[in-house]
């Protein structure tokens, strides 16, 4: 379950692991650009999968809780061996509207997740969102 | 996202330092999957451009120095 923003609008620090309905369900309703934004987070988890990525990380205000976010910061591990699927990791590096996507192998996707995405502007830490299958 | 103090200025600055180390790493290494590097590289650089960005933007509004 996802838990509850604090006072700040943000996540309470950590990784926090969600199935597409319930980040549906908390994140892409609130609002018509929320619902548009949620409709490319969807697209996006389909072509990561067919591509082969590993996993997925949503950052940004969109898991925040602004009514209208600016974007939705996406952070794919992508293995050896990647893609599995050459036009779907071609469309994903296209980029999808109101998507921020980041493919990157291990080490940088732990920096991102644990340290660049980890704290807000203030240096406050944060959450973020696991998008699970 | 805009900055809108100094402290977030340093904050972001920080941030950047680390990536910037870690990208020119990548230009050196030589090992693993070339393609994968590529992708992660291009994702990195992206970033590093936004902050660098969000940074100047900040400066730029600043009052000059006496």
């Amino acid at each position: 379950m996802i838990p509850p923003f604090n006072e700040s609008g943000f996540l309470p620090p950590g990784v926090h692991r969600a199935a597409l309905a319930e980040v549906e369900e908390r994140f892409g309703r609130g609002s018509e650009i929320r619902r548009v934004q949620m409709d490319s987070v969807r697209w996006m988890a389909e072509l990561a999968k067919r591509a082969g990525v590993e996993r997925i990380i949503l950052n940004g205000s969109f898991v925040t809780d602004i009514m209208e976010p600016n974007d939705v910061d996406c952070v794919l591990l992508v293995p050896e061996g990647f893609p599995m699927e050459p036009t779907s990791e071609m469309e994903l590096r296209r980029g999808l509207p109101f998507l921020e996507i980041l493919l990157v192998e291990r080490e940088d996707f732990d920096e991102l997740v644990d340290v660049t995405f980890a704290s807000d502007r203030f240096g406050a830490s944060k959450g973020m969102i696991e998008l699970i299958a | 996202m805009k900055l809108n103090s100094e402290r977030e200025v340093r904050n972001t600055q920080a941030k950047l330092a680390r990536l910037e180390a870690r990208y020119e790493s990548l230009q050196r290494e030589t090992g693993g999957d070339a393609h994968v590097r590529e992708l992660t590289m291009e994702s990195l650089k992206r970033l590093i451009n936004q902050f660098k960005e969000e940074i100047a933007r900040f400066e730029a509004h600043q009052p000059a120095a006496r």
